[in-house]
């Protein structure tokens, strides 16, 4: 949401959107879905009622409102979740995605464990982010099945996980991978180190998660060494383009603190999500003069496959008619924690050439 | 009851009109949603309001009405309305199952044991995901098949209001039109006391069943077009916590009125755009307020009543009239009485044993009196007569019948009726209603054809009206058919009980202290309208203290006594019985002298005396308040007869080695 009032804010200041002879300023109108496929439908009723040119959700309603949405000419991006089944330009054509996506994740979490020759225990929850990761994470080690020595979901409102992380841990495991909430991958971590398991533990993107660390903050030792996936923050260009995002972001919003110390300093999470929700709107921006309207339908819908803009790490943010994903597959890299900051790793080629980011004040 | 017929078709006008005035997609939506929800609450109400069984499961069965519809709708290409068909057919297969199991129970257990499925069915939800979509849902998007029924279709964008109002009314008219109308009194009853329902014949549990039933496969028909409506089955929208708005909707309007859930979710609407305000005053989520604002009204509500808006808008309707009014008693057209023995019964509560080798023998077209002390058994008697306890030995005979085991429905079937103890007022209720629901002793299940209002239901209604009103004319209550059961004296509700029992055709009438309450003018009503019964050919069995009135009434007269019949005769002939005299009064000559001759050859059993127990002077009253165990010290005269008893092989003793520690 704040990655959508920033990009709108620094538009509208520079004089708005240039949408044919006339030049229109953007609003945001916020409409909690709470998770919820039926609110997210009749927010998007809404927001097509309210004449909205595009629709920004985190993913699970999606199902339900992309056709609302479509029948309207209204582009839906998605800013969260990943899963395979959600951005398909062919039946879908007006739903695009600025995510890391389940597939590329999955994929690049394969490439990178199984050659460590790991015996890997998969714990994913129920929530759609862990069904759809459990799904993923499968094909991806298709392959690889020797690899996998059990797969395990949970359900993601559990409060104990004990028999879970029990089971991976009988099942001669050797590394353990979580692919759930963050609250599930803080239960599993201080049910695998209170019992002593000190195997390696792998998350997807939620092991990023500050709540992961607030919930482990009475044992920081527990979460060294946590190695996650996220989707790269900074470009080949350096860290300069990022680290203006995160400038301008600050200064509207903040800086979000994470509530651990670290090194006796304030530990503070860097606007990483933020990032997908700026860039859609500056695509949405280009597709706008692109197409010469600020009114939804077809063509806007359109020129979205059809413009490329530099986003808010330096890369270059686009789709096009076959591929409405907006973060590459490749792009995923992994990052330890240490001391309840995180740096990425050094034997993965993609994370090792990337720089640290500030993480404390 | 016009009145509010009258409010019904003007929102139901109000609500067909909507769409000539709303134009907008999102609005038609909502306004088709809140017609499903009320739905949804209408069918609730049925469970909870009218048959008192208070359903938590609604969430459930609307869950798998939405779930299956859109199932089969987006992952089979089923046209929509047979999606929706076989989703209601689910729910009400899943309502059967559970009313099957929580007919019999208590209303709290009803509760909990609805609210279990309510979760089993989330949970179920979730633990499927690929059947199910998790978290996502299942949408149903665009269906390849249209409504073609109606020219229309279910279409992502405008919604199909006309459809959905169709059904929606269609439902809400068969539920008040016809259902509500045929069983509302039986309904009533069932509510307001199960046992006196039961007593009266009334299949309380076939009705419990039939609501519970019929409330799910509504709230699977709102759920299937919930679904439909909002083009995704939402794992969010269904389940414990739709149970748990549909309950608030119906108690917060008022359950088993008529206009209550439509009044419960305009509250709740309004409820919902108040918290909406307090929460963005408050910087928080409307969803957290939400709950809080409806429980605050919910529990000034109880505060003040708890019968719901409707109660507070409407004022009580209680129908008074002038004292006296009552009218004149109205014989009854001759019946054909039935035989009724009770032979050897006998039955024991615990350690305690209430009627031994009991035997009586009420004729056709007379009236029988049972009598004796407090605890001599008397109800318990009555009960095991009409069917209410199942004796351990002994039978019940009926016109020479023996009859199986039975329940006081079967048993109400059979012609025996039988009136309690207690008053029973059901707030609300007028005097003919009341009456009407007697009638569901012998009526046959109507349900399809009452769903479908056939001429036969009609007439039968018309039939059943009658036949409530004679019944009232013959306990001199004509006058007072339309006025509600708390308008009435305290004796013409007794009057009434017996009024109800008369509308199922009885042909033996069992009468639990009628006259408990009476003054000396209403004792004589009663005294009339028990002889016209009596003269009419109806067989009267009748448990009375008042022995004045039991002189002037009855035929014979059964004497009980610590749960043995101790005499038996007319009423000259049990007056002199030393047994009686001594039961009744207590004295230690009468005592003694009765307990000499327990165990003396030639002595009829009848007038042998159990003596078990201590007892003293007996007063009027009923119930079995003193019915107790041996008391583990006994008087110096109990404790004599017990040797008496030991040193003979009496039958107080033999009872005690019979049962030991039951």
């Amino acid at each position: 949401m704040r990655g959508t009032q920033l990009a709108a804010a620094q538009i509208n200041a520079a004089g708005g959107v240039q949408a044919g002879n006339r030049r229109v300023r953007l609003g945001v109108r916020v409409l909690d879905s709470e998770a919820s496929p039926e609110r997210s439908a009749a927010n998007v009723r809404e927001a097509v009622r309210l004449g909205a040119v595009a629709v920004l959700d985190e993913g699970t309603g999606v199902d339900a409102s992309w056709q609302i949405a479509n029948a309207a000419g209204v582009p839906i991006g998605i800013v969260y979740q990943g899963g395979t089944s959600l951005v398909d330009p062919v039946k879908r054509p007006n739903v695009f995605r600025i995510a890391p996506t389940d597939r590329g994740v999955s994929f690049r979490l394969a490439e990178y464990l199984v050659p460590k020759g790991v015996k890997i225990a998969i714990l994913h929850d129920d929530s759609t982010y862990g069904t759809g990761g459990g799904a993923a994470l499968a094909q991806a080690f298709a392959r690889n099945r020797s690899s996998v020595t059990t797969t395990i979901a949970v359900a993601a409102s559990a409060t104990d996980v004990s028999a879970e992380v029990l089971r991976a841990r009988r099942s001669g495991a050797t590394a353990l991978l979580v692919w759930a909430r963050p609250s599930i991958v803080a239960l599993a971590i201080r049910e695998a180190r209170s019992t002593r398991w000190t195997v390696p533990i792998y998350a997807a993107t939620s092991g990023g998660d500050p709540i992961v660390r607030q919930q482990l903050s009475d044992h920081p030792d527990w979460v060294d060494g946590l190695t996650f996936a996220s989707s790269r923050l900074t470009s080949e260009k350096g860290p300069g383009p990022f680290n203006r995002f995160r400038s301008a972001y600050e200064k509207r919003f903040g800086v979000e603190k994470v509530g651990v110390r670290s090194g006796g300093k304030e530990v503070v999470q860097p606007p990483d999500e933020a990032m997908y929700s700026y860039d859609f709107v500056l695509v949405l921006s280009k597709a706008i003069e692109a197409a010469g309207s600020a009114t939804p339908g077809p063509a806007l819908v359109k020129q979205m496959a059809d413009v490329d803009v530099q986003g808010a790490n330096g890369d270059e943010r686009s789709f096009n008619e076959v591929n409405h994903e907006g973060v590459v597959d490749d792009d995923v890299f992994f990052a330890v924690l240490r001391d309840m900051v995180w740096i990425p790793v050094k034997d993965d080629a993609l994370s090792a050439s990337l720089p640290a980011v500030r993480q404390t004040i | 009851m016009r009145r509010r017929d009258d409010v019904l078709a003007m929102a139901l006008a109000i609500g067909a009109a909507v769409p000539l005035f709303v134009h907008r997609g999102d609005l038609l939506t909502s306004a088709a949603k809140a017609l499903l929800l009320l739905l949804a609450a209408m069918g609730l109400n049925v469970a909870m309001g009218y048959a008192g069984s208070p359903s938590l499961g609604q969430g459930g069965f609307a869950a798998i009405g939405a779930y299956t519809t859109a199932i089969l709708v987006a992952q089979h290409r089923w046209d929509p309305v047979a999606a929706a068909i076989v989703g209601v057919v689910f729910s009400l297969v899943a309502a059967a199952v559970v009313a099957r199991g929580v007919a019999r129970i208590r209303p709290p257990f009803v509760a909990l044991a609805t609210w279990l499925f309510a979760w089993i069915a989330a949970l179920a939800i979730a633990a499927f995901p690929s059947l199910t979509g998790g978290e996502r849902g299942v949408s149903i998007g665009q269906p390849a098949v249209r409504f073609r029924a109606l020219g229309a279709g279910w279409r992502p964008g405008p919604p199909a209001y006309y459809e959905i109002a169709i059904v929606a009314v269609a439902i809400v008219l068969v539920l008040h039109t016809n259902l509500i109308r045929r069983y509302g009194p039986a309904f009533a009853a069932v509510r307001s006391d199960p046992a006196a329902a039961r007593a009266s014949g009334i299949p309380v549990d076939r009705l419990r069943f039939a609501a519970l039933a019929a409330s799910g496969a509504i709230g699977g028909l709102a759920g299937a077009l919930l679904a439909l409506n909002a083009g995704v089955a939402d794992p969010t929208s269904y389940g414990p916590l739709l149970s748990v708005k549909l309950f608030i909707v119906v108690l917060i309007g008022g359950s088993a009125r008529r206009l209550g859930p439509a009044m419960g979710l305009i509250a709740v609407l309004v409820i919902s755009r108040a918290a909406s305000g307090v929460a963005n005053a408050l910087g928080s989520a409307p969803a957290d307020i939400e709950p809080i604002v409806a429980g605050a009204v919910l529990a000034g509500l109880l505060l003040f009543g708890g019968d719901g808006l409707v109660d507070v808008f409407e004022r009580r309707r209680v129908t008074r009239r002038a004292a006296g009014a009552g009218g004149p008693i109205v014989p009854i057209a001759n019946v054909f009485g039935a035989a009724l023995k009770g032979r050897d019964i006998g039955v024991a509560f615990g350690g305690v044993v209430a009627l031994d080798d009991c035997s009586i023998a009420a004729a056709p077209g007379t009236c029988h009196a049972i009598v004796g002390p407090n605890g001599s058994g008397k109800t318990t008697l009555l009960r095991i007569l009409g069917g209410a306890v199942v004796p351990e030995r002994g039978a019940v005979v009926l016109d020479g019948r023996e009859l199986p085991e039975g329940d006081p429905v079967s048993r109400a079937r059979m012609g025996i009726v039988r009136t309690l103890q207690r008053t029973v007022v059901q707030q609300r209720t007028t005097a003919l209603d009341y009456v009407i629901a007697g009638v569901e002793a012998r009526r046959p299940p109507t349900f399809i054809r009452a769903v479908l209002s056939a001429p036969s239901v009609r007439r039968e209604h018309r039939d059943v009206s009658k036949r409530a009103r004679d019944a009232l004319a013959a306990v001199g209550l004509a006058g007072v058919a339309s006025a509600t059961m708390e308008s009435l004296t305290g004796a013409e509700q007794r009057l009434l009980q017996i009024a109800r029992a008369l509308a199922s055709t009885p042909r033996v009438l069992l009468l639990d202290e009628p006259s408990a309450g009476f003054g000396v003018d209403a004792e004589g009503r009663l005294r009339e309208v028990l002889a016209m019964l009596r003269n009419a050919g109806l067989t009267v069995v009748v448990v009375e203290h008042n022995l004045r009135l039991v002189r002037e009434i009855a035929d014979r007269v059964s004497v009980l006594d610590a749960g043995r019949v101790i005499a038996e005769g007319t009423v000259a002939e049990v007056a002199d019985d030393p047994a009686v005299r001594a039961a009744y009064l207590g004295g230690e000559a009468d005592r003694m002298r009765v307990r000499a001759t327990q165990n003396v050859p030639g002595v009829p059993p009848r007038a042998r005396g159990p003596l078990r127990g201590v007892r003293g002077q007996r007063s009027a009253g009923g119930g079995r308040g003193d019915r107790r165990r041996r008391p583990a010290r006994a008087s110096r005269t109990s404790r004599a007869a017990d040797r008496a008893g030991n040193a003979t092989g009496g039958r107080a003793d033999q009872r005690g080695r019979r049962r030991p520690g039951r």
